[in-house]
């Protein structure tokens, strides 16, 4: 009754377990060699997509229209749930601190903890877990169905490379929305944090503002938005690789989605560490 | 030619519309400036009210229906479940949500560390991080990594399972010999994972503990007792309790928010990735919303913490 694939029941000759285990060691054992060749495509499409955007750039032939179209396009389904998630983050973030630090008798630090759990670490994984989410896919699913009806090879016969026409357009379109994410998301995540700071503790609003400002520098606003244009590469390069390798009806585009968006996920938690720990080695934090 | 064949793509329908206005819709009797914006404005409510219907009666039936799932279907939900944790067997594509759960655990609980660490020590704290896994990672961060990590993988898997089912028509299928399809497709993903969070999700707080343990300790050389202290003052069983059932309430509404999504999905391939999307967006939203939510309802608006000594 379920379409499952591969699985439990199967009808099997006595010597089937030797042979089932057999398959199984071989499939294991090619593994790795399977996993480097597909980080291998990855990469290369990453290459092109790199010298696509900037050879075109140059030269002018760069599909503009179907950017902003693109750009649009993903803005409209990240930027309302961008919003709705930073208000109950910073929110939480205030009223988990005022615990503490009313605790302590230190009420001025509760700027300084939404600002660092705001805007170093809020505002990029909420924008980067929105685009791996909601942006791929997109993107996925829409590579994934053009894959699955052969556009993509129809394309490729008439002398059209998908990569250069269709990957670059939502690759660059990704990296022109990230920042804007980022941006509403500090802000509204920011305001938020305030305002309930402002109702569960009784600090007064300059003194936030200024422990704020104590620990929030301008270049963790540029690291933020840094980490938000890292992770938009990377679900651009992911979503758009795992939809056009989708094969398959249906079930194939699905896998490709389903894929994409748990790759982005992890990839963007692992870069997001890796950059943290850049920015603490080389920009440490100091109190004005 | 490239960009002629992108953008001839994008804006077929609307030529089509605009080129032959005689083969349209039928004529509105009434004039467009009276009838358009008050039919959509009916239409969009009626289409709201619809929707939170739908979403009712869907959440309904499947807790109505749990008695028959645990009935009926032990094998299926058995096979759900071991579908859910291990997947195919690999780690990531294809594979299970608790090595997900572990992979999201360690990057988590490196970053927690790290970012606490640099934070605390300037002001002469450093080892008063264990604070930061006691409280953040038990009631905020833990939780949240897990729901994450749960919607990214098992969520997608679902709708992914019963949109496919929907288009192929077998959920129709079923249904039109008179047979309930809730409580097979999503009753037995909902016991599933009810089944497979309270480890995974133990898993993912251990990971943390032990990730940051290791930054704070190892890499940054602070004293371990103080560490220890401070992370066993605050990390009480009632803590953890709240903490679990936070785990286990944002994974109920993952399950139920993907398996309503690819339920009723419409329009083939496109139409399923499109539904995976909106279904991710949602649970996202829906994971930060009950967040704060629950944090408020078991921690209360001002919690209050004690420091023993």
């Amino acid at each position: 009754m379920t379409a499952r694939v591969g699985g439990v029941g199967l009808q099997a000759p006595p010597t089937a377990p030797f042979r089932q285990v057999g398959r199984a060691a071989s499939r294991i054992a090619t593994i790795p060699a399977r996993s480097a060749a597909t980080t291998g495509r990855a990469v290369q499409l990453f290459a092109e997509v790199l010298r696509y955007s900037v050879t075109d750039t140059i030269s002018l032939r760069l599909p503009v229209g179907e950017l902003l179209v693109q750009a649009w396009g993903l803005l409209k389904v990240t930027a309302i749930p961008a919003v709705l998630m930073a208000i109950p983050f910073g929110a939480m973030v205030s009223v988990v601190t005022s615990g503490l630090v009313n605790q302590v008798g230190a009420n001025a630090l509760i700027g300084a903890a939404s600002g660092v759990g705001v805007v170093r670490q809020g505002a990029p994984i909420t924008a980067g877990l929105l685009m791996g989410g909601a942006a791929a896919s997109a993107i996925a699913s829409d590579f994934g169905a053009r894959a699955v009806r052969e556009e993509l090879d129809a394309m490729r016969v008439i002398g059209v490379d998908p990569i250069r026409t269709l990957v670059v357009p939502r690759f660059l379109a990704l990296l022109l929305i990230a920042p804007i994410l980022c941006t509403v998301i500090v802000v509204s995540g920011t305001m938020a944090a305030f305002i309930l700071a402002l109702t569960v503790t009784n600090i007064a609003p300059g003194s936030y503002w200024m422990s704020f400002g104590t620990f929030a520098k301008v270049v963790d606003i540029w690291f933020a938005m840094g980490k938000t244009i890292v992770f938009a590469a990377i679900v651009a390069i992911v979503s758009a690789f795992r939809g056009i390798e989708a094969k398959g009806g249906p079930k194939g585009v699905a896998d490709a989605v389903n894929a994409a968006v748990v790759i982005n996920v992890i990839g963007i938690v692992f870069a997001n560490l890796a950059i943290t720990q850049l920015e603490t080695m080389f920009f440490p934090m100091e109190i004005a | 030619m490239a960009e002629g064949y992108s953008a001839l793509r994008a804006r077929s329908p609307h030529q089509r519309l605009s080129a032959s206005p005689s083969v349209g819709p039928p004529r509105n009797p009434l004039p467009a400036r009276f009838s358009g914006p008050v039919t959509s404005a009916e239409r969009s409510i009626h289409e709201a009210f619809r929707t939170a219907g739908q979403w009712m009666v869907f959440i309904a039936h499947t807790l109505w229906y749990l008695p028959i799932t645990v009935r009926r279907y032990r094998r299926a939900t058995l096979r759900e479940t071991i579908n859910l944790a291990w997947g195919r067997g690999s780690l990531i594509v294809d594979g299970g949500v608790m090595s997900v759960f572990i992979i999201m655990g360690i990057a988590v609980g490196a970053s927690l560390a790290v970012e606490a660490f640099s934070v605390l020590n300037i002001i002469g704290f450093g080892a008063l991080s264990g604070l930061t896994g006691g409280v953040g990672a038990v009631r905020e961060i833990g939780p949240l990594t897990a729901g994450i990590a749960f919607a990214a993988q098992a969520g997608c898997r679902m709708t992914a399972e019963i949109g496919t089912m929907r288009i192929a028509e077998e959920i129709d299928a079923v249904e039109s010999i008179g047979l309930a399809p809730i409580p097979f497709v999503v009753g037995t993903r909902l016991i599933g994972a009810m089944i497979c969070v309270i480890p995974g999700y133990l898993m993912t707080l251990v990971t943390t503990f032990i990730v940051m343990d290791l930054v704070i300790r190892v890499f940054h050389q602070q004293p371990g007792g103080t560490y220890d202290h401070y992370l066993a003052e605050f990390t009480t069983p009632t803590d953890l309790a709240y903490s679990i059932i936070k785990g286990i309430v944002f994974c109920a509404a993952v399950t139920l928010i993907h398996c309503y999504y690819g339920y009723f999905v419409t329009g083939g391939p496109v139409g399923l990735g499109v539904a995976s999307g909106r279904a991710v967006r949602a649970s996202l939203v829906a994971i930060m919303m009950l967040d704060f939510i629950l944090t408020v309802a078991l921690w209360g608006f001002r919690p209050v913490f004690v420091f023993k000594g």
